[in-house]
């Protein structure tokens, strides 16, 4: 495997090894060790501890403010990017520190795909949008656009409604087709991981549907780490998932496992119908 | 009106046998030369101490500013460093302007050290006059260094203009029509003549310290080389020399009367000196 | 809540006439339009009106004539028209590019409480008063052109050049803040999602912070263009101050290098004074009073424009 400071800089960022870990399914592709996150002194993640498999999906539930957010731009590096937020611990991506002060965030963040909990497309036209990362980082020749373009719109489920629109601005696109578009774009730089921050909840149930459908689809050629807020979601396309929850203001893991193991912990079927309550309450 | 104006007369007189003007709340309005005005100053923020007289003073458009502003009522005292001309009283038809001298300035043709360096001490009429019409003539003409003179022309409307342009070319009137950069203020026709490489301006000789920027002789129609010092100016030897004075509207009255009396009693005429201006002992007036 | 009752007590008669005279709000709001739009007209027509016998004197040929020489009652603006457009596109093309990489540099770049401390000098320096700058000018500032002129055939330190780097000076504080505020209005989110796809710092400013950012950006330069134009004290102290200095062609450069005049430092020096009492001085004076106030006034319409229509899009 290629270390990653050299990934951008050495100009060929593809993949030496193939994804998934078919080679030794036993070995966690993403490892925390006692990870631990404070923003301005104030402990918001404490002592989080995760074994990632290769190709899995992996699912993170949690009350809100818990940290789940957090714990996903942690993992890409993104944390570097607000103001005095502070991380201890090791996270081993691959067997290699990613918390190390070398390592080239930007190519990191390259095979380390993130979609945001509220979409965020870029004022310029749809097949741009898809281009945005993958033309600067990898490089696309001009013959190649389209095909990169339909490639990555097919994996989104989104060719079939924007085929005939690609030159069309982005910001008028449904906030649920604007969601897809954001997954478009992080599948066209390849990802060998996905982080996704509850990309559903700002969507209707069709939408939902489509994206939980393309979830299913990445099992076993990416892994996926998956926060959610729907229980339902995390049984229907989670292999395993993590429970959060908070203690002394700070989000710890709870449990974590294969769903029937969280879900029939007691601790957790508390928090989980809690969190239900919650968004009943909130529904109303 | 007629009756306001004898309303006032007559309660001033009143007053002004009980009470002194200043206490009146009467504030003494002055306008006009920057070569004027630092006399005046200080001799009002001596009157205000002294006598609670109460004053504003500025030097908004120089002379003729001082002057338009006596004429439309604007200031009671105005401040020039030319006498009222025919222009003045066309614009104010039938205003009775009273100028008092209070002191004679002189204007001295400036140059900075570099051409004083050189070996430049004197000019004729003749020699300002090439000066003043063609714009980019070298010094070598006139004995000095192998640079262009730059000719700094003090704006128009400022007394010491007049005073140039009238030894020069007879009347403000006749100067040709030739653009030359312009000065203002005394400060900057030192700042820039002094700092300016190859420079000429006209300034009043008290500003004139030697040190910074040089006063060059004027050579007259004999031949003769008179710089603006001592007996050449009490004498009025010197060509470029000019009285300062104060206008009011009539005979000065009130707290312009106070100031008036002042500047030309023993301490005001202490004042002119002070601020290199000629007393009107010195200029035998 | 009075508002709220004055649309009450409106209700009934709003099928029926237009009585805003009911609503004090209205009335208040109307009231002060008329006013202050009317103050805009009386002024503007006060201008139009006395400055009617140039026009009638020189015609068209006022706006761009070559000659002013009062005494000899030729009056054609061209030279200070030149000027001022020298002298502002001189200070524009200076302060825009260095404020809006300072403004970046700020923005983007600097640790958050630095940041906070810039912002505030560079407020503090927008707001030094225009004498102070002027001093500066005269000091520092010619001294240093004049010597960098003479390749040129300059002659001086007072040019159109060492008046428009002053104007660049006095206007690089308002451009690096108001470009600043133009930055940090793009949202944070879309900084975020650039990154996201591993493109770097330097990538997000040049392909989604600048292109969003880049109407208010304008509207903030033209806003500083507007004062540039209207500046006066300072421009008047080192600019020269000299008339008829039109180039020979339009687009020559040799003039930057000399002294010239702009509509402000004529404005501002004796001959408004001289002028009063002289129908057709005084005319030529309210001229270019005229045409600066047509200047500025379109400058800070575009600049209201451009702003806007950044907002629209965000
Ligand atoms: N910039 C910040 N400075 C200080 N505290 C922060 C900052 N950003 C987030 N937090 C705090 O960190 C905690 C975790 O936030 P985070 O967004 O990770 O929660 P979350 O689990 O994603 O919640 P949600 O389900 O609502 O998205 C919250 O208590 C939040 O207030
Ligand atoms: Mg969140």
């Amino acid at each position: 495997m290629e270390p990653i400071e050299n990934q951008k800089s050495g100009g060929n960022p593809q993949k030496t090894v193939a994804p998934g870990g078919i080679e030794n399914p036993q070995a966690p592709v993403l490892a925390l060790e006692e990870v631990s996150v404070t923003a301005q002194g104030k402990s918001i993640l404490n002592r989080v501890s995760l074994d990632v498999q290769p190709g899995e999906v992996f699912g993170i539930l949690g009350p809100s403010g818990a940290g789940k957010s957090t714990l996903l731009r942690t993992i890409n590096r993104l944390v570097d990017l607000q103001p005095d937020f502070r991380v201890r611990g090791r996270i081993l991506y691959r067997g290699e520190d990613i918390l190390h002060r070398r390592v080239d965030t930007d190519a990191l963040r390259v095979r380390i795909g993130m979609v945001f909990q509220q979409p965020s497309v870029f004022p310029v036209s749809i097949a741009e949008n898809v281009l945005f990362g993958v033309r600067r980082v990898k490089g696309v020749r001009r013959s190649e656009r389209a095909e990169v373009v339909e490639r990555a719109l097919r994996e989104a489920h989104l060719w079939g409604e924007l085929k005939d629109r690609l030159k069309d601005s982005a910001w008028n696109l449904s906030t649920g087709q604007q969601q897809r578009l954001c997954l478009a774009r992080a599948l066209a730089l390849d990802p060998e991981m996905l982080l996704m921050d509850e990309p559903t909840s700002a969507l209707d149930a069709r939408s939902t549907e489509a994206i939980e459908d393309l979830i299913l689809g990445m099992r076993e050629r990416r892994t996926v780490l998956l926060v959610t807020h729907n229980l339902e979601q995390a049984r229907r396309v989670t292999d395993r998932i993590a429970c959060v929850c908070v203690r002394d203001g700070a989000g710890e893991i709870l449990e974590q496992g294969c769903c029937d193991a969280v879900f029939g912990n007691p601790a957790c079927r508390r928090l989980f119908e809690r969190m239900e309550d919650l968004e009943t309450w909130a529904d109303l | 009106m007629g009756f306001r104006k004898l309303g006032l007369l007559v309660s001033g007189v009143m007053l002004a046998g009980t009470v002194s003007p200043a206490l009146v709340g009467e504030v003494l309005r002055v306008q006009g030369s920057t070569t004027v005005n630092p006399v005046v100053t200080e001799a009002l923020e001596f009157l205000r101490e002294e006598r609670g007289i109460r004053y504003r003073i500025d030097t908004l458009g120089g002379s003729a500013g001082g002057i338009r502003a006596v004429g439309t009522g604007a200031a009671e005292v105005g401040m020039s460093s030319k006498a009222i001309g025919d222009e003045d009283r066309r614009r104010h038809p039938g205003f009775d302007f009273h100028e008092t001298v209070i002191a004679v300035d002189a204007v001295a043709l400036v140059v900075g050290p570099d051409v004083w360096g050189a070996g430049v001490r004197s000019l004729s009429r003749e020699q300002v006059q090439v000066i003043y019409e063609r714009p980019g003539v070298s010094w070598t003409e006139f004995g000095g260094p192998d640079r262009r003179v730059v000719f700094f022309n003090k704006e128009p409307g400022r007394g010491t203009w007049s005073v140039f342009a009238e030894w020069s070319y007879g009347d403000p009137g006749e100067a040709p029509p030739v653009s030359h950069p312009e000065v203002g203020a005394n400060e900057e026709v030192r700042t820039k003549v002094s700092r300016t490489r190859g420079a000429l301006s006209q300034l009043s000789a008290s500003w004139v310290d030697g040190r910074t920027v040089f006063a060059l002789g004027i050579v007259n129609d004999s031949g003769e080389t008179i710089r603006p010092e001592g007996e050449a100016l009490a004498n009025g030897h010197y060509p470029l020399s000019r009285p300062l004075l104060l206008v009011t509207e009539g005979e000065p009255e009130g707290a312009a009367r106070e100031l008036i009396e002042f500047l030309l009693g023993p301490e005001g005429q202490r004042l002119v000196r002070k601020h290199g201006y000629l007393s009107l002992a010195e200029a035998g007036l | 809540m009075t508002r709220a009752l004055a649309i009450e007590k409106e209700r009934p008669s709003l099928a029926g006439t237009w009585s805003f005279t009911h609503d004090p709000w209205t009335t208040l709001v109307w009231g002060s339009l008329i006013l202050s739009g009317g103050l805009f007209l009386f002024a503007g027509a006060t201008l139009v009106w006395q400055s009617l016998p140039i026009w009638r004197h020189e015609g068209w040929g006022f706006l761009f004539g070559g000659e002013w020489f009062y005494r000899h009652e030729l009056f054609g603006a061209g030279a200070m028209l030149y000027g001022s457009v020298a002298v502002a596109a001189i200070a524009v093309l200076l302060a825009v590019p260095l404020g809006v990489l300072a403004a970046v540099f700020l923005s983007e770049y600097l640790p958050r409480r630095l940041r906070w401390g810039m912002k505030v000098l560079v407020e503090a320096l927008a707001s030094v008063p225009s004498v102070v700058y002027g001093l500066f000018g005269v000091l520092v500032l010619r001294e240093w052109v004049g010597g960098a002129v003479e390749p040129f055939g300059g002659w001086t330190g007072d040019t159109l050049l060492t008046a428009g780097l002053l104007l660049a000076v006095m206007a690089l504080p308002l451009t690096v803040t108001l470009s600043d505020d133009a930055l940090r209005g793009v949202a944070q989110e879309q900084r975020v999602a650039v990154r996201g796809l591993g493109l770097t710092r330097g990538e997000t400013v040049l392909l989604v912070v600048l292109p969003q950012a880049w109407p208010a950006v304008v509207g903030a330069t033209l806003l500083g263009l507007g004062r540039a134009l209207g500046e006066t004290i300072a421009v008047f102290l080192v600019v020269g101050r000299m008339d008829n200095q039109l180039p020979e062609k339009w687009f020559s450069l040799e003039m930057i290098f000399q002294p010239g005049q702009t509509l402000t430092s004529k404005l501002g020096g004796p001959e408004t004074h001289l002028a009063a009492g002289d129908p057709l001085h005084w005319g030529a004076m309210m001229g270019l009073c005229l045409m600066l106030v047509a200047i500025t006034v379109s400058c800070l319409g575009g600049a209201r424009y451009l702003q806007g229509k950044g907002r629209g899009r965000a």
